[in-house]
């Protein structure tokens, strides 16, 4: 249709705009560009096609809820809709999760293209500069981070798995966030 | 107390307990009750409310390293689907108020953190364009060029309740810019203005108060007067 097409050539930004605003062919547009985006990383955290599926389908039903609060100084709209799809996986992780993610196969997963349409170059770069901050990161450190963050582990479940006692768990998962954090901001990546 | 506590005992959370857990707070792994514990000495402290903030967007980025997958056939409608059904439950309820959308907008703008929505319109007049039931709400969308042919960015109209003007802009100097919207009749109305920062970009969104038929082209015009580039409406 004439006005889905210019809807596409839309930012992510201007169709959050359109879709708080009731725009059926917006939150269209928005589902194709980045459902196997949400789908994956629902996927990556739960590894259960059904259930990825039901927190896929969750997560664009919040993003068109709250399209109105979404706030750019904060981070984009990806990674704003990806948090909400992280969320929903823990949520679902703590209420009934028994079983976790063989962190070997997830490690495995992490090297990856993304061919979202919106700003791919953009996106390249980020996801690129955040694979080389994750490799310069000690072995121990980078298990720990994506651990938590891909998987949702806590803690105590990082240090059953690693056989080492929490505090060291804490100290591995600190220290590498907080080196994250430092590259991302002297990078300048870290800037929304 | 969890076993991932930092503190021993129930004393008062000190920045060092906060800085122990805050990877784990930005990350989300906590349990309720020291989530809670944290998050209070947060409210009453400046430096590590800004510590949290920092660590929780560097965690939040993490999300973009899962990799990319294919969903089931048919997931793109059962979402659409989804999304249609919350949709005619919005219809069915109030028509919220012009300044409820107003707001809205505001708040979307000022999340930019760029600039606040100044609408003056010309004829102190709003008029809201509501489609008739089961109709699709229109969208126009152009590029902003300057005269040199490069682009700054991009003006989408979309007319739902009421006509929105967003205006995305992009490698502008830093200083003060309008919104100026040229009518089919051959008017032009300066809408909106708003500060650029040095990052020298950001995105706004202003109600107007025209038919979406109405408006020939946008552009953005510095303090100056000189028109810096202009999206002409297809």
């Amino acid at each position: 249709m004439m006005w889905t097409s210019h809807a596409q050539r839309l930012d992510d930004g201007a169709l959050l705009s359109a879709m708080a605003l009731g725009d059926q062919s917006a939150g269209e547009v928005f589902v194709r560009r980045h459902q196997r985006l949400v789908y994956g990383l629902a996927f990556t955290m739960c590894r259960d096609n059904r259930l990825a599926e039901d927190l896929s389908q969750q997560t664009f039903e919040r993003v068109w809820k709250h399209a109105e609060s979404y706030d750019p100084r904060r981070a984009s709209v990806r990674v704003w809709m990806l948090t909400i799809t992280r969320r929903l996986c823990i949520d679902v992780f703590r209420a009934n999760r028994s079983q976790p993610t063989d962190p070997f196969e997830l490690m495995s997963l992490l090297p990856h293209d993304r061919q979202s349409v919106e700003d791919l170059g953009i996106a390249r770069t980020e996801v690129a500069k955040l694979r080389e901050i994750l490799a310069a990161l000690p072995e121990e450190q980078r298990r720990a981070l994506i651990f938590a963050s891909l998987a949702g582990h806590t803690t105590a479940e990082i240090a059953r798995m690693e056989n080492i006692p929490i505090g060291t768990a804490k100290t591995r998962l600190r220290t590498a966030l907080m080196r994250v954090r430092r590259e991302l901001i002297e990078t300048g990546a870290g800037d929304v | 107390m969890s076993e991932q506590s930092a503190r021993p005992d129930d004393r008062p959370v000190t920045c060092d307990d906060f800085d122990a857990s805050v990877a784990e707070l930005a990350l989300e792994i906590l349990d309720a009750r020291e989530r809670d514990v944290l998050m209070t000495h947060a409210s009453t402290c400046e430096r590590c409310t800004t510590e949290l903030q920092q660590m929780s967007a560097a965690a939040d980025r993490l999300t973009l390293l899962a990799p990319e997958g294919e969903p089931p056939v048919g997931f793109e409608q059962r979402v659409m689907d989804s999304l249609a059904v919350r949709q005619q439950r919005r219809r069915r309820s109030p028509v919220r108020p012009w300044m409820s959308v107003a707001a809205t907008l505001v708040l979307f703008a000022v999340g930019l953190s760029v600039g606040l929505l100044v609408h003056r319109d010309s004829n102190n007049s709003t008029r809201v364009t509501q489609p008739a039931t089961g109709q699709q709400p229109s969208l126009r969308y152009a590029d902003l060029v300057d005269s040199a042919g490069s682009e700054h960015g991009s003006v989408s109209l979309v007319a739902g309740r009421e006509l929105v003007l967003t205006m995305s802009v992009a490698h502008l100097d830093q200083g003060r810019y309008h919104c100026v919207v040229h009518l089919t009749d051959g008017t032009t109305h300066d809408v909106a203005s708003w500060p650029v920062g040095a990052e020298g970009s950001g995105i706004w969104a202003v109600p107007i108060a025209n038919t979406i038929a109405d408006v020939r082209a946008v552009s953005v015009v510095n303090d100056r007067g000189l028109t810096l580039a202009t999206a002409t409406l297809p």
